[in-house]
């Protein structure tokens, strides 16, 4: 309950340039905050009565913070290391320890799904508290509710208790009244990994268009892709500090580094380190000594979070990574030739058949794909077909582990739709190596010409 | 500061609404119940008292137990609903705590106000009761705001002081309604005061019932206008009462976050 208001310096300093309202949304100096600890509900109660507090539990030590008006700020760091802490923070539902939180305008944060709604109450009754908390009068609030409802698109639900709610409709109904009421400062915790792709494609563009109209916009996310497209600025936490913050790419990168550094120590210098738990859980199971000349098969490299979707009208069996001589590999040779199989069954008959391929890194970023399709021979096939497909590709990619998704697509009622898809159907590794002339993800260099340099001036 | 605080009156008004709608909704009669249950209730402790343990209560001429006895009713109803819910207003509302900058401290408003709803529908039974016992409504009922006033501050105090310390001492919600029901015996509401030995009356004083209701029987039944001081003085506690109770509520509310 503090802090909203905080007052401007009455005698700005004369090399002051900024007109009365700050171009800065939120500022944060030497920000600190510390959890006391306390036995029980009684101890904290003997605290607040004036009773010595023993110890306490840093979250956040000297966090110095500005955020433009209009900007969208990403905040990235591992758990624990204080995002949570520092959202709420922000939205001025703690106090902090030490330092001082300006805030310009009306602030909105959606931190936790399940809070913030009345169980009790209907979308609708919640809505309209929501509303009264952002300072909007109960008539401009009817006013908005048709745009809340249709962009929460929750049907009847809108008007059921909200206990009875899916976690995804909880987010839908949340996100669409802070959307709608337009605060100046919008602060979102995650909140866009609950909904479905469509659902989250439909927030990022309102976020977007939010942004253009000055509203500051603050989010936590772990898709770290989402914070460099998304967001003008960033900010990296680790262990209750800030330790990067500024343009995107670079706090993203100075993240996957301080991840890379604690998870896998093989990493090529400035190289991406394998990042989600999956890919890092199977890597490390794999034997350390590889022949570094040939490909081979490590049979403990295996994909865990295969997914499948599709009409049901093909199946997918069967892939594989295969060299030249057509043996099964999965721990690749940076630069050489290979090839992505699959056997595709048809079930029903189905009309102009496509086939894809796509390679993603551990982070779910798409490097490349390659489709095969409107090819005479698969306008038309009939159920109970079996077609062998091959992609033949060079693995111009630096040593780290990678997925292949694989794809059928055909026409279904005329559009075309994918029979069946699976993604992550098998993971492949790059084998280590110890060259420091690369960095990144994909191989861009020219074998018969290495990089060169010309002493111009000495 | 004064537009926070309108937005606030706002957010009161409609949780107040949606609080009453919710305690009706899907019940056949709905708000009629506010009407019916006071009567009911009245009805009851008229039987049990006024026909089987034959209480008496005249006034004047007229014998009038069942209307006495619920002039003090809808009061006791009032604080004893203040009392029930007070203890689980912040508990209610942990999901408001953990995120939100949800002002809690105007939690107790919508109780009172809420309350105060239903006190307002069992003074118009009352009324209706009083003049279908023979009374007639005296000028002195011009008073009525002034005699319930003091149960404003008195609900907001309970409403803070009790929802701030259940959040630390979850015990004390168990307690509170044994503390409503002993209000209600140690009141002059179901015996009148003189039935009481002289020694223990002023001690009934001390009961936040007593005058008001001793207040509200006499510019109901007798069209006297009560004392100055005994009109005032429940108003003067009460809002100090309710000072206080929102001075803890602040204390307490920075270790919300901590133990909900």
């Amino acid at each position: 309950m503090s802090g909203n208001s905080a007052p401007l310096p009455t005698e700005s300093p004369p090399n002051q340039t900024e007109t009365t309202p700050s171009r800065y949304a939120v500022e944060l100096r030497g920000v600190g905050k510390t959890y006391p600890l306390f036995a029980g509900p009684g101890d904290r109660f003997r605290q607040l009565l004036g009773g010595a507090v023993k110890d306490g539990v840093d979250a956040l030590t000297d966090v110095n913070l500005s955020v433009e008006r209009g900007q969208i700020f990403g905040i990235v760091g591992k758990n624990g290391s204080g995002k949570s802490t520092l959202l709420r923070l922000l939205s001025g539902v703690l106090p902090p320890t030490t330092g001082t939180i300006e805030r310009q305008g009306t602030v909105a944060a959606l931190l936790e799904l399940g809070a913030g709604f009345n169980p009790e109450f209907s979308g609708r009754d919640n809505v309209l508290i929501t509303c009264s908390l952002l300072g909007i009068d109960d008539q401009s609030a009817l006013q908005r509710l048709p745009d809340i409802e249709a962009f929460a698109d929750v049907g009847a639900f809108f008007d059921r208790p909200v206990k009875t709610y899916s976690t995804g409709m909880y987010a839908r109904v949340a996100f669409a009244a802070l959307a709608v009421c337009e605060p100046e400062v919008l602060i979102l915790d995650e909140i866009l990994a609950v909904g479905d792709e469509a659902f989250q494609r439909k927030c990022l563009a309102r976020l977007e268009s939010l942004a253009a109209s000055g509203c500051t916009i603050i989010l936590v996310t772990h898709n770290s892709q989402l914070v460099i497209e998304f967001c003008q600025a960033a900010a990296l936490l680790a262990d209750g500090k800030v330790v990067s913050s500024g343009d995107p790419k670079t706090v993203v990168h100075e993240y996957y580094r301080q991840q890379g550094f604690n998870q896998a120590d093989e990493l090529p210098g400035g190289g991406f380190a394998a990042s989600s738990p999956t890919a890092v859980a199977a890597a490390e199971s794999a034997p350390r000594a590889e022949s570094a000349a040939a490909a081979w098969y490590d049979d403990t490299l295996r994909s865990v979070s295969v997914a499948t979707y599709g009409s049901g009208g093909a199946r997918i069996e069967n892939a594989q990574i295969c060299d030249a001589n057509g043996a099964q590999v999965n721990v690749l040779v940076r630069g050489a030739s290979y090839r992505f199989c699959y056997r595709v069954q048809t079930l029903d008959n189905a009309h102009n058949l496509e086939f894809g391929s796509l390679i993603k890194n551990t982070r779910g970023v798409e490097l490349g794909g390659l489709i095969l399709g409107k090819q005479p021979g698969l306008s038309v096939m009939p159920a109970n077909s079996r077609i062998d497909v091959a992609f033949p590709f060079v693995a111009n990619l630096l040593p780290g582990s990678y997925f292949f998704n694989a794809g059928v697509r055909a026409d279904l009622n005329g559009v075309p739709d994918y029979l069946h898809r699976v993604m992550d159907a098998l993971m492949f590794r790059v084998q280590d190596e110890t060259n420091h002339s690369l960095s990144g993800i994909v191989d861009f260099s020219e074998t018969k010409q290495p990089p060169s340099f010309v002493v111009v001036d000495s | 500061m004064s537009e926070g605080s309108v937005a606030r009156s706002r957010l009161v008004a409609r949780l107040t609404r949606q609080r009453i709608a919710q305690r009706y909704s899907g019940s056949l009669l709905g708000v009629a119940w506010a009407f019916l249950l006071p009567l009911l209730m009245v009805s009851l402790l008229a039987l049990v008292f006024g026909e089987l343990l034959a209480v008496r209560w005249q006034v004047g001429e007229i014998e009038a137990y069942g209307a006495v006895l619920f002039s003090g009713l809808v009061v006791h109803l009032f604080v004893a609903e203040c009392i029930s819910t007070a203890p689980g207003l912040v508990l209610a509302h942990a999901h408001y705590v953990k995120s939100t900058t949800f002002p809690l401290s105007i939690l107790p408003w919508t109780m009172v106000l809420d309350a105060g709803f239903h006190l307002l529908a069992g003074v118009i039974m009352l009324i209706v009761v009083v003049l279908w016992f023979g009374f007639l409504l005296q000028p002195s009922l011009l008073l009525l705001p002034i005699v319930l006033l003091p149960l404003l501050p008195l609900g907001l105090g309970l409403g803070w002081l009790l929802s701030a310390l259940t959040a630390y001492f979850r015990d004390l919600g168990q307690v509170t309604n044994l503390a409503a029901t002993a209000m209600l015996l140690l009141s002059p509401v179901l015996y009148p005061l003189e039935n009481v030995p002289a020694q223990y009356r002023d001690l009934y004083l001390l009961n936040p019932l007593t005058l008001p209701v001793e207040n509200l029987r006499q510019i109901l039944f007798y069209g006297e206008v009560p004392e100055v001081f005994e009109l005032l003085l429940p108003i003067g506690v009460s809002v100090l009462f309710a000072i206080a109770g929102l001075w803890v509520f602040r204390r307490l509310q920075r270790g919300f976050y901590d133990v909900l």
